[in-house]
């Protein structure tokens, strides 16, 4: 990939991912309340504006022990992995927890979560799967409006559509840096890594937004100037299931990879567009979640493909890794389709259907190794 | 075409009226086969695709998933797997719906697709009941370049009370579907609906009267043909899609239970089955009847929706009440309607123990079969064997093991009994 020396200014977003939960523990001591979250589709703001903390529920990289007595495993692996952290008491901090109507693993999660998990109540936003529709406004709107009402209950108090559109501009400030963040990864070379963007992105949504603010502020400074003394290797694009450590992405770059975009919904996905400022702050809501980039879980594939063909023209992307956790079954479905889009694009793809826990390391390794090689000849 | 692989053995049904059904499939799989040669679009849609809507405009359609099932019936998933696999479909998807794939993109088709198999003009896929429903039918579309709709229907996490705005979008989005089919030649007439509505609403009569006298002891009614029977109203020849064949085998079944008579000479044991069973081996349904076991009851009767209470079904509101239907089935993905339908179904039935088949590809059941043997449990005391079975892909199958864990399953559950 080239040398890229280090940004003390990424320090405190890996500081965050050291100990995810220690920020969200932190703000419980001081007598906040924390509503864990599942989902980009998840309107954080809601949460905000009722003066909690959104938490996004991420996967450790432990194997799964206790889940598999709940769940067979043919289950993906990143639910068995959340599950068994709750079953572990992982999440007994927290006060709620709000999923958002992906994939059937996630509703059945939801499901077990009832059924099993002492603790916080549980919320299943259940919003259209199928988007870019006026069809589903009037529906996704009332949804909308249990889910504040849910928010409401468990805080204590009403929001304010004052305060959600204050908590929109906070959490859209944030989306802007890290738009910002991710441009640096269109020059050539780029000036921040993909392992670094996604550790910021990743970092960003477990704290505060407005700590977050300045942070990415700093960091946006001292990118801005770094000097890449050389910097190689073909520009790749990772898009996929839900990538919670940046371990692959350090692999591919590590391998001489750069990865310059990511369509990831732990990264760019969930800070692509912003919400905006004008009109009531519900329908803003909406109208994010409709225009949002879409992942596999949702319709139409076109406009998931849509976006893709975007990011590949504007970060000037040379090759795609499609990573599909196991098990993940609307990325997997998708994935040939995928290949074959792109390949028509002359653009490469490479799919790799790889398990939670990152198992068959070295394998994949030697996959990735083999793409990068076969774009270089 | 080639010649068929070893087709492995499939029971003959019990009843004449089912025999009967069972070839008015057959034949109606023949007259789509027509209809495309006349010019009409084809469209293959999902098994929850709203018949009524289909029926009401006249559409030809292949249910793909059936197509896939079909594959699977005459041992050949592993063919149709590979080919979808080969194509870069993984092994861990769904394993009906990766048959269908097969079938869709092999150009080397068996000699039993031969009267089965027409060209896609059009695909509908729906998220209802899960995630593959409408994923695998991008494939379909791909292959032939179709036009394809997507119905979105929500999950019920709301329970009995369902809120209009989920009933309102869930129409809208049927009306959608109308709105597809219509810029696709086919004629919409308001009325026709109101007419498929009403027979769906007296089928559903029909199929909840035969229900109960499935529950009777003796069962008068083999699970093969319980299947057959079942699935029958989505494949019929449009001349068989009437009462006529249901109203009879109420009647027969009536007429066996008035006798006292049962599918097997000394029933000692009943048992449901819930989870897909395996199409490539349908002879595992009868088996338990070595044992004096029958099973009155499986998932497949809620899956295709025909033992839906039929008051559901108002004729004056055609699609608001399909909509409905779809929110409250059984078969709709969050878990509580299902676990209480299960729960229900093991009272009713009065069954000594139930097998669940976790399908190693399925995203759907794994999971729900842990809360459902809890709650049955819970609820009836019933034991729950939970297997590891896929219900399409006869790869991995061992017929040995799965018998034996069935056998020893069926000795406790007598033992138990016999106290």
């Amino acid at each position: 990939m080239g040398s890229y020396e280090p940004l003390a200014s990424m320090e405190p977003f890996r500081e965050v991912l050291r100990d995810p939960d220690a920020i969200a523990r932190q703000w419980k001591a001081r007598g906040g309340k924390v509503v864990g979250c599942r989902c980009i589709f998840v309107p954080e703001e809601i949460i905000h504006a009722a003066g909690m903390l959104p938490y996004p529920l991420y996967g450790t990289a432990e194997p799964v022990r206790l889940a598999d007595s709940y769940f067979q495993p043919c289950t993906c692996e990143f639910v068995r992995n959340l599950f068994d952290s709750a079953m572990g008491g992982r999440y007994s901090f927290l006060d709620g927890l709000v999923f958002a109507n992906t994939c059937d693993a996630i509703r059945r999660l939801w499901d077990m979560w009832e059924a099993y998990v002492d603790g916080a109540p549980s919320y299943m936003i259940n919003n259209p799967q199928k988007l870019r529709s006026e069809v589903n406004r009037d529906y996704c709107l009332e949804e909308l409006r249990r889910f504040r009402t849910w928010v409401e209950l468990i805080s204590g108090s009403p929001i304010t559509d004052e305060a959600l559109g204050e908590s929109i501009e906070l959490f859209d400030r944030t989306r802007g840096l890290l738009g910002e963040v991710a441009s640096l990864r269109k020059q050539d070379p780029p000036l921040i890594t993909g392992a670094e963007a996604l550790e910021a992105g990743m970092a960003v949504t477990l704290m505060p937004r407005d700590r977050a603010g300045e942070l990415l502020a700093r960091l946006l400074e001292e990118a801005g100037s770094r000097k890449v003394e050389e910097a190689y290797g073909p520009r790749i694009l990772v898009t996929g299931s839900i990538l919670d450590d940046p371990a692959l992405v350090r692999m591919i770059e590590e391998e001489g990879g750069l990865v310059v975009a990511d369509d990831l919904c732990t990264s760019a996905k969930a800070y692509r567009h912003l919400v905006g400022a004008e009109g009531d702050p519900m329908a803003r809501l909406y109208e994010h979640l409709n225009r949002r980039p879409l992942c596999a879980c949702m319709h139409p594939m076109e406009a998931r493909f849509e976006y893709l063909d975007d990011l590949v023209r504007e970060y000037d992307v040379e090759a795609l890794i499609d990573y599909n956790l196991k098990y993940c079954h609307p990325f997997l479905y998708e994935a040939p389709l995928l290949r074959k889009h792109f390949e028509a694009l002359d653009v490469p793809v490479n799919v790799l259907e790889i398990g939670h826990d990152m198992s068959g390391h070295g394998q994949l390794r030697t996959r990735v190794q083999a793409f990068l090689e076969m774009l270089e000849t | 075409m080639t010649a068929d692989s070893t087709i492995p053995e499939i029971p003959l049904p019990d009843l004449k009226v089912v025999e009967e059904m069972q070839m008015g499939i057959v034949t109606g799989l023949a007259e789509i086969q027509k209809e495309k040669a006349a010019g009409t679009p084809v469209v293959w849609c999902s098994v929850l695709t709203p018949k009524e809507i289909l029926n009401s405009m006249d559409v030809p359609c292949v249910y793909g998933n059936v197509l896939g099932a079909y594959a699977s019936i005459f041992g050949s998933s592993g063919k149709y797997c590979q080919v979808a696999e080969d194509d870069g479909l993984s092994r861990d998807v769904c394993s009906v719906n990766r048959c269908q794939v097969g079938v869709a993109l092999c150009d080397d088709r068996d000699a039993f697709f031969e009267n089965a198999f027409v060209v896609p003009d059009l695909a509908i896929g729906s998220n209802f009941p899960c995630t593959s429903e409408s994923k695998a039918f991008l494939h379909v579309a791909a292959r032939y370049n179709c036009p394809y709709y997507v119905i979105d229907t929500p999950i019920n996490t709301w329970g009995r009370d369902i809120p209009d705005h989920a009933v309102e979008y869930c129409a809208r989005e049927l009306e959608g579907m109308i709105r597809f089919l219509e810029k696709h030649g086919f004629k919409f007439d308001m009325d026709r609906l109101k007419q498929e509505v009403a027979f769906t609403r007296a089928l559903n009569t029909v199929m909840g009267e035969i229900e109960v006298l499935k529950r009777a002891i003796p069962m008068p009614m083999r699970a093969f043909d319980t299947v057959i029977a079942m699935t029958a109203p989505l494949a019929l020849a449009r001349e068989a899609r009437k009462l006529g064949l249901f109203e009879r085998l109420r009647d027969e079944l009536r007429g066996r239970v008035e006798r006292g008579y049962g599918v097997v000479e000394n029933e000692r044991l009943r048992l449901m089955w819930v989870g897909l069973p395996p199409l490539y081996d349908f002879t595992l349904l009868n088996y338990p009847e070595k044992h004096g076991a029958v099973i009155p009851k499986s998932m497949l009767e809620f899956l295709v929706g025909f033992t839906m209470d039929p008051d559901l079904m108002d004729p004056d509101r055609p699609l608001e009440s399909i909509a409905r239907a779809q929110l409250a089935s059984p078969a709709n993905p969050a878990y509580a309607s299902a676990v209480e339908y299960f729960v229900r179904a093991a009272r009713d039935y009065r069954v000594d123990g139930v097998v669940g088949v976790v399908m190693r590809s399925c995203g759907l059941v794994p999971g729900l079969q842990r809360l459902a043997k809890e709650a049955i449990q819970d609820a009836t005391g019933v034991p729950v064997a939970i297997l590891d079975l896929d219900g399409a892909d006869q790869r991995d199958y061992d017929p040995g093991s799965i018998k034996a864990h069935l056998d020893s399953f069926i000795e406790t559950l007598l033992a138990r009994k016999d106290g």
